[in-house]
Parts: C-alpha cells; structure tokens; sequence
C-alpha cells in the first residue's frame, strides 16, 4: 500500500478522450438546521485523474453523499468550486455545465411509469442524435437485452440497479458518480454487479467516483481509496493490488487488513467491513 | 372444473353478472312493494318506468335535454379541472400559494354545494350560465386539494436524479411531477365528474328551461313520479355507460404499468 503515488501505466492505458480529471478546491458545504449550522466538509481539496477508478469510503454522516452531490451539481457548494479537467488536455478547468456526469443513486431512481427505455430516454432531452436503440444498446451492456419493454416494478432489484447504470452510461458522461449502487442488493447480486461495473470501466474508460461504507467493495474496486471523516479526507491510498482481485487471497487480505486500521484510525467506530 | 362449478362462479364473481342480478333484484322488490301493497301512484312501477323510458327514447325528446346537460357538464367540468389542476400545483410546489390558497380550499371543501347553485341562480338568471359555474366550482376545491397533496407525495429521489442529470425544470414537471400526481389528480377529477353531474341537474331545476334536472323538476311539479323516475333512470344509464366505457377504459390505460408491475411481484 502506498500514500498517492498513482499507478501511471493503469491509468493511462484506461483513460479515453471522454474521461475528465475532477479537480476539487476548497470545497465546503453547510446545512442550516434548527439548532444553528451543521459543516458536512470545509476547505476540501482533491484531484482525480482521468479515466481512474476512485473510491470515496467513510463512516454513516461523514458527507461521502453529500459530497459526491455537490460535484454532481444536485446541491450548490457553500465555498469552493469542482471543475473538470477532459483527460487530454492541460488547461483550466470546465464548469458543472461543459460536462456530462453520469450519476447512479443507491436506490436506481427510476421512474416507475416508464419502461427501461424510456427511464433512459428521460435523460436525453437535448440530444439530436438519441434513438431508442442507443437506449436498447447500453441495456445490451448491463445484461438486460430481454428488458428493454418493461416497467421498473418488473424487474428484480439488481436488474432495476442496472437500468440506473445503463441510464448513467448512455449520456456518456466524462465521470461516472456511484453512491453506494449495490448496498440494497444481496452478496450474490452485488458482487456479480460490480464484475460488470468493472468490466464496463475497462471497456469504456471513463472517471469513476464510488461510495461506499464496505472497506473489501472499495478494495476490490478501486484503484484508490479516500477515506473521509471529520469532514477531511484523512487517508488517500492507491490500490496496487493486480486485477482482477481475489477478495480471498493472502495480498488481498493483507491490504484490506491495513485499510480497516487506516479507517478507524480516525475514531474507532463499528463501520466499514 | 363442473358444470355446476362454473355456474356458480359465473353468478356470484362475475362482476357485470352479479351488477346485472342486484339490479333484476331492485326492480323485482320495488314491482313487489308497488303491485302488493297497491303504491303504484306513490312509486310508480318498473313496467310504467320502463314505457316511460322507451317512448322518451322513440320520440327524441331525450336529446336536447341530454344535449344541454352535457354540454353544461362538459364545460363545468373543464373549469374545475383546470382550476383545481392550476391551484393544486401552485400549492404544491411554491410554499406563498399555499399559505395564500389552502384555509380558502378547506373552506370550499365543507362549503355545500347547493348554496353555489342558489348563488348562481341568483347571480346568473335562468339559462346555461348557473349550472355550468355551478359545475364548475362546487368540485374544484377536491381536485386542487387532490393535486396538492400529490405534489407533496413527489419523491424527492426523483427529482434529485432529474437535477443531477440537467433534465430541465419543464420535462421534469411533466415527466416526474404531472405523472407522480396523476392517481391523485385522477382522483379528484372523477370526484369533479361526479360532482359535476349531480350539480349541473341540481342547478337545472332551480336556474334552467331545459335540461335533465330541468324535465325532473317540471315532471315533480306535474306530481308524475312516472316521469321523473324514467329521467332518472335515464340518467342514470348515461352516468354508468359513461362511468364504464369512458372513465374506466382511461384509467385502465393511464395507469397499466401498475396492473404490469402488479402481475410480475
């Protein structure tokens, strides 16, 4: 395990042109409640490269949602700003508005009165060159070819979670935002799932930003892991561990083992598993 | 499955079968209670109804009262519709129009009906003008409420994808508002219906010179319950003809993806 030294070769080898970088300067975020202001995260600063496979992990209410939220312009920053950088250039960063990000909820967030096609048909309002066979291709990608038709109630769990992932995809977006996907499935559908991911990042390239709470999920994914608590990020590590990984083999196990001490490190606590 | 077996089922879950068979029970009770204890001149009779009913229809005197009934009905009905549509969103999604709106809309919830007719009435004469305001704003306070609680029920998880995606505000709203409020709005506006039939032909009889409740009313005061019960009978048909071949065929079609997803869990 080493502290940020990104693994050049990985990364390159997966960026496309239509992956960006996320640069993140002196992000803050407040919430006034009743009982005065409550800081979810202040003065954050972070880079992501590119076409990498990040993994934002913390404890219940340390911001990882809300974070991901503010990058992907669901909730307006209280300071700081988010650009992004496209993968090919060495320039200033673009605003929220010059890119497509691809967002895929914890719960898939499907309209329930729309078929699978149409759920992603939502989200192509300005694009001239939609059809419903782009839709039906990116349904093709996450397995549901005999699903194009049917209503979200129809569908299984994982199957709907696909839809939401398909439907990130097919505005091919530079990044793809994931907050806890795969955290209402079961084991076998998860991991099953998250194979799939893994091999849509490798085929198309794109920026991967993923939260979770479970330590093995952000290792067996990630290229680097940043684990944020106390409203900082207090560990970024980068996961030099071969792919595709065994979660039961010895290095495996060895680095999960000092990611679960580097994550409670913090304050002790009961998660991350 | 038995001959037997089947027939049962036929008689006692067939839904249209057994409507046919409570209705076949009225009429034969009501022929009983007239007959037997000698009321005819009191409640009539279902065969004196029933020629009443068929020389309505063979001389065509049925049709402009139908006509101007519907009609009224028809434009009653769009203005508590848009109404109620237009305020219950107002309420809904901007907090000012529910503080301004909601203690009015509560009111106009217990507020009777027969007063707006009278007022009508009062205001507007005799003519087409009463029944269709009347038609028109005794039902809208239920649909604007409708509405506005089903804007309230919208889920937020919805609206935060259509955020997080650029969906712009109008798509959103008919995409993810107008269809997350379609059962209730739905609902409101078959209350509005109903409403609207039974104050179009309330008003009729106190404000008009044709129409359903206008022939019921005239038909009271010839003290012929004959007449009035063939109108209403009449009416009546028209109601459920309508109820069944219209407003169940929309809802079945509006709402399909739930019989779907209903059928596959």
């Amino acid at each position: 395990m080493s502290e940020h030294t990104t693994d050049e070769t990985e990364t390159d080898r997966l960026a496309s042109d239509d992956a960006a970088a996320i640069r993140v300067e002196g992000l803050g975020k407040r919430f006034e409640t009743g009982e005065g202001v409550e800081t979810v995260f202040s003065d954050l600063d972070l880079e992501i490269d590119p076409g990498s496979f990040v993994v934002l992990i913390g404890k219940s209410g340390s911001g990882k949602s809300t974070l991901l939220d503010v990058i992907s312009g669901v909730l307006e920053p209280s300071e700081g700003s988010v650009t992004f950088v496209p993968g090919d250039a060495d320039i200033e960063g673009n605003g929220r508005e010059e890119v497509e990000i691809g967002h895929v909820f914890q719960s898939p967030r499907l309209l329930p009165w729309d078929t699978a096609v149409e759920n992603i048909e939502f989200v192509h309002e300005d694009d001239p060159d939609y059809t419903d066979d782009l839709a039906r291709e990116y349904l093709d990608l996450v397995g549901l070819s005999e699903h194009y038709e049917k209503f979200p109630g129809q569908l299984s769990g994982g199957q709907r979670q696909r839809v939401g992932i398909a439907r990130a995809l097919s505005i091919d977006p530079e990044v793809l935002l994931l907050d806890e996907p795969f955290s209402n499935l079961d084991e076998i559908t998860a991991d099953s799932l998250r194979r799939e991911l893994l091999s849509v990042w490798r085929e198309l390239g794109k920026t991967v930003l993923f939260v979770t709470h479970d330590i093995t999920e952000a290792v067996q994914l990630a290229d680097r892991i940043l684990m944020l608590g106390d409203g900082e990020i207090y560990a970024d590590l980068e996961v030099d561990l071969p792919r595709p990984r065994d979660v039961d083999s010895g290095a495996f196990v060895r680095f999960r083992g000092r990611a679960v001490e580097r994550f409670h490190s913090i304050d002790g606590g009961e998660d991350g598993r | 499955m038995s001959t037997a077996t089947g027939l049962r089922r036929l008689l006692v879950e067939n839904r249209q079968v057994v409507f046919l068979e409570a209705l076949a029970t009225a009429a034969a009770l009501w022929w009983l209670a007239s007959a037997g204890f000698g009321l005819t001149d009191t409640l009539s009779s279902p065969p004196l109804v029933a020629a009443a009913v068929a020389e309505l229809l063979a001389s065509g005197e049925w049709v402009p009262h139908f006509s101007a009934t519907g009609r009224r009905i028809a434009y009653g009905f769009a203005i508590s519709t848009v109404l109620g549509t237009a305020f219950g969103l107002l309420m809904g999604l901007y907090g000012f129009w529910e503080k301004v709106f909601q203690d009015y809309i509560t009111v106009g919830l217990a507020f009777p009906s027969v007063f707006i007719a009278l007022f009508a009435a009062m205001a507007f004469g005799v003519g087409d003008t009463a029944p269709t305001v009347t038609a028109g704003i005794a039902p809208f306070p239920f649909v604007a409420q409708n509405v506005y609680q089903g804007v309230n029920n919208v889920d937020t998880g919805l609206l935060e994808m259509a955020r997080s995606f650029e969906v712009s505000r109008i798509r959103t709203l008919g995409r993810v508002v107008f269809r997350s409020v379609l059962p209730e709005w739905f609902a409101g506006v078959r209350y509005g219906f109903a409403g609207a039939w039974k104050l179009v032909t309330l008003a009729e009889a106190i404000a008009a010179e044709q129409g359903v409740g206008f022939m019921i009313q005239t038909e009271l005061t010839r003290l012929s319950m004959t007449g009035v019960l063939a109108w209403t009978v009449l009416f009546g048909a028209v109601i459920a003809v309508f109820e069944y071949l219209v407003l169940r065929r929309i809802e079945e079609r509006v709402f399909d993806w739930r019989e779907q997803s209903a059928v596959a869990w």
